[in-house]
């Protein structure tokens, strides 16, 4: 056992080393320059200007001193500096995994309150009226690219109803009303996509246990359909 | 099984139902009939009239803004993204609300009749005298103070300062080339400097007028732990409250501001400023019409149409540009064949600049020559002619090819033609309408495009292009000839401000005339220059469309409406007000 976990945690450092050593590699090697796009607005930027730009971030020295600079302090805990915005990296990251997960959770809340109870209606009245409305939301929401949802949505939100959410972040324990209102429609968009596959699968999961044995003798059995639903409900969840 | 083929038919007719409902009042507006001539579709068919209804129900001037200006009210601007927020990073026009330089351009130079005799606003600088056309005294505004926060504490401004601050931006990227026309700063006393330069420059205030010009920076501030980023302070109208990286920024009122308007009232009129960081013009579009956001500059005569037809209280500004976004084609004139005037000719010949005009901006743009029509002494509409272009800008393609022929091309040659993505230009576009141009004389083009920031090194001479590149002139601060003109000619120029390596001694002679030349003798210089420039044709340009500014309508701009970057006319930010139409908004962090 001890032995697993020591190669596992080996393989782990050397397949990170490696990720790291792609990533930093990929970066430099893609056309652009992280320099000139910092100082896109200084139109009046010389040679020079850029040369000592580069020297204060260390970006004309070789890539391996780069790269063993960095290693160094990533193992110390410090991720260095952004080279955009120049601030510490662990700062920059803290603040967007904050506001990445407060998306993510929200995204999941609104496609699992929307996903269930549309599944659980679309398998219970399968090939109805009902099912099949459901079904085509689903292929719409996963049909439409996100990117194109959101667009659409906000354009359309501006032009109707001259309205779009407040700019800026405000975490849940600071102001929950702030963070739902800026973040609603985001999670929305994101959660819909979610949602259509959330749906189908729990329509499918919910049929598949709606055909069992179990089932049908519990149909004989009970008069009320919502309750052998209920029950079989349980067993999928 | 009836029964579910029965749910199933009842869902597919009423899925044949919706979509019927929706589609008839697309079927409406189609033609009837196709032997009919076919009408253009309304928004194709508008832009004529559109131009027309624009240009009367929104004139040139604009009115002045009503009086007297109610205080307070938080201004929303959408901005492109600041990396940073500190001018010892990098330069942004934005600083300006924090950062004063020592001079500013007066607040009605857009007005062609003022760019033809630029006036200077004392900002930091009371008044300035001529040692020599090398040497410089400025008397500094007294009682000028530094915001009042730690660890600067709301002190004076002072000489000092002033030297501090040339010598620290004078190594620093955006500040440098201005700075460097400085030797040396010395003081005299607490409020005098004397400049030494390192050209005679007897228009050196003049000259001088440029938000790229250094800022006034507290030594205490920059030196102290965590510099600038942590402790931007300066002498301006706002404070840096809060920058939220790659959203925005919150500035607020600096209630100790020295600038007074005309009647002696305190500036800035309003409580904040918050910048919005947009990446593109939907989303400030779909802000603009949810009020998130006061004011924005559309694109393109499309958006402005949409943005007018969904917000119809918005107030426009649409003015003539003077040359900024100007549409135009780099040539390598270091090499054959560019570096013989025939083929130059005959490529810009090759061009159909009404055609240019109708693809980049439906027609609503103006003929643009080798710099700024004002500098030329035109300063009418009306004058903005091929016939005051002369004849290497009007449309001949016969006449190019014989051009090329006589240069020793009479099969053309291949050339490569490179562009990139710019926000609110149409590059791509023109690269594409060029390409066909040239083609059309011989001239086989190969298009390619380069990601943004190189095609930015290229646009600034820090990396060359291969043959010819899409890019606007360099742009001036103002009505700035030596920004506009002098320094993108001249062989002594770094290539980052004459990246196609011009190199001419008649022209360097010419400019270096004009340079020494008193004030009154410049515009005829100016014009002389204007001539044997068209003559020349170093940078191929075409056209240049109109700036436009749409606000909403409960704020007035204050004594600047023709200002387009807040930095550039950093007064707009400190002059602007807004009724009490305007909505309510808080200030105390940037998160709304």
């Amino acid at each position: 056992m001890w032995i697993y976990i020591v190669r596992r945690t080996l393989q782990g450092v050397l397949v990170l080393c490696l990720v790291s050593l792609t990533i930093f590699s990929l970066v430099r090697s893609l056309p652009g320059d992280a320099i000139i796009m910092q100082l896109d607005q200084a139109a009046a930027l010389s040679k020079e200007d850029l040369a000592r730009a580069r020297q204060e971030l260390g970006l004309d020295r070789p890539f391996w001193q780069q790269y063993g600079t960095w290693m160094r302090g990533a193992l110390h805990g410090d991720l260095g500096h952004s080279l955009t915005s120049r601030k510490p990296v662990s700062a920059e990251l803290g603040k967007r995994v904050t506001l990445t997960l407060h998306l993510a959770i929200l995204a999941l809340c609104v496609a699992l309150l929307m996903a269930i109870p549309v599944g659980i209606m679309s398998a219970v009245r399968q090939d109805t009226v009902t099912d099949y409305t459901g079904r085509l939301c689903a292929i719409i929401g996963l049909s439409f690219p996100d990117f194109w949802l959101a667009t659409v949505i906000i354009t359309f939100m501006a032009i109707w109803w001259h309205w779009m959410p407040p700019m800026g972040f405000e975490p849940i324990w600071v102001d929950p009303v702030k963070c739902l209102e800026q973040l609603f429609i985001p999670a929305l968009i994101i959660g819909a996509r979610l949602s259509a596959v959330l749906m189908r699968m729990t329509r499918s999961a919910l049929l598949e246990v709606l055909r069992e044995d179990y089932v049908r003798t519990a149909r004989a059995k009970l008069t009320s359909g919502n309750k052998v639903s209920k029950r079989a409900f349980r067993c999928y969840a | 099984m009836q029964r579910r083929l029965r749910s199933y038919l009842y869902f597919v007719g009423a899925a044949l139902l919706g979509l019927a409902v929706a589609w008839t009042p697309a079927l409406a507006q189609r033609p009837s009939s196709t032997t009919e001539p076919q009408q253009p579709t309304a928004f194709a068919y508008a832009a004529p009239a559109l131009i027309k209804e624009l240009d009367t129900k929104y004139p040139f001037p604009p009115p002045v803004p009503p009086s007297p200006p109610r205080p307070g009210g938080v201004l929303h601007i959408p901005s492109g993204v600041l990396r940073s927020f500190d001018p010892t990073i990098g330069w942004a026009s934005e600083l300006a609300l924090v950062w004063d330089t020592l001079l500013e351009w007066e607040s009605t130079w857009y007005f062609p009749e003022a760019q033809t005799k630029p006036m200077i606003r004392k900002s930091l600088a009371e008044s300035w005298e001529m040692v020599d056309p090398s040497t410089w005294v400025f008397h500094l505004r007294k009682g000028v103070k530094f915001h009042n926060v730690p660890p600067v504490h709301g002190r004076e401004m002072v000489a000092e300062d002033v030297r501090y601050s040339y010598e620290l931006l004078k190594n620093k990227t955006g500040y440098s080339s201005r700075a460097a026309a400085i030797k040396e700063v010395q003081v005299l006393d607490t409020h005098t400097v004397r400049f030494h330069l390192n050209l005679p420059d007897p228009n050196f205030p003049l000259n001088h007028v440029n938000s790229f010009s250094p800022v006034i920076l507290p030594k205490e501030a920059v030196e102290a732990d965590g510099g600038l980023g942590k402790y931007p302070i300066g002498t301006g109208a706002f404070m840096l409250k809060e920058f939220a990286s790659g959203e925005g920024a919150l500035l607020v009122k600096n209630p100790d501001y020295f600038m007074r308007d005309q009647e002696g009232r305190q500036l800035p009129y309003i409580d904040a400023i918050r910048l919005f960081f947009t990446r593109d013009a939907a989303t400030e579009a779909a802000l603009f019409r949810a009020k998130r956001v006061d004011l924005m500059r559309p694109p393109t005569l499309d958006m402005l149409y949409e943005l007018l037809k969904t917000v119809p209280d918005a107030w426009l500004y649409r003015v003539p540009s003077l040359g900024w976004l100007n549409y135009a084609v780099y040539l390598r004139l270091d090499k054959a064949p560019f570096n013989d005037v025939r083929v130059r000719r005959a490529l810009s010949m090759a061009i159909n600049r009404d055609i240019v005009k109708e693809t980049i901006n439906r027609g609503d743009a103006s003929l643009y020559g080798p710099f700024p029509w004002v500098q030329a002494g035109y300063t009418r509409r009306d004058d903005y002619s091929y016939a005051n272009l002369g004849p290497n800008y009007a449309y001949n393609p016969a006449q190019a090819k014989q051009l090329l022929a006589e240069a020793g091309y009479p099969n053309g040659f291949e050339i490569t033609l490179e562009w990139g993505e710019l926000r609110g230009a149409a590059n791509g576009d023109f690269a594409v309408a060029v390409a066909k141009f040239f083609e059309d004389i011989g001239v086989r083009t190969k298009i390619r495009q380069v990601d943004t920031s190189i095609w930015t090194a290229m646009r600034w001479g820090a990396q060359p292009f291969t043959d010819a590149l899409i890019a606007f002139t360099p742009p001036g601060s103002g009505p700035s000839f030596m920004d506009w003109v002098y320094l993108p000619h001249h062989s002594t120029s770094p290539p980052t401000v004459n990246a196609p390596h011009i190199a001419d001694v008649k022209l360097d002679e010419m400019l270096d005339a004009w340079r020494l030349a008193p004030a009154e003798q410049q515009l005829a210089i100016q014009k002389q220059l204007w001539d044997y420039l068209r003559e020349q044709v170093y940078r191929i340009t075409t056209i240049v469309p109109p700036h436009y500014r749409v606000t909403q309508a409960y704020l007035h701009a204050g004594g600047v409406p023709y200002c387009w970057f807040t930095g550039f006319c950093s007064y707009e930010g400190k002059t602007a007000w807004m009724t009490d139409k305007a909505p309510k908004r808080k200030f105390e962090k940037f998160a709304q």
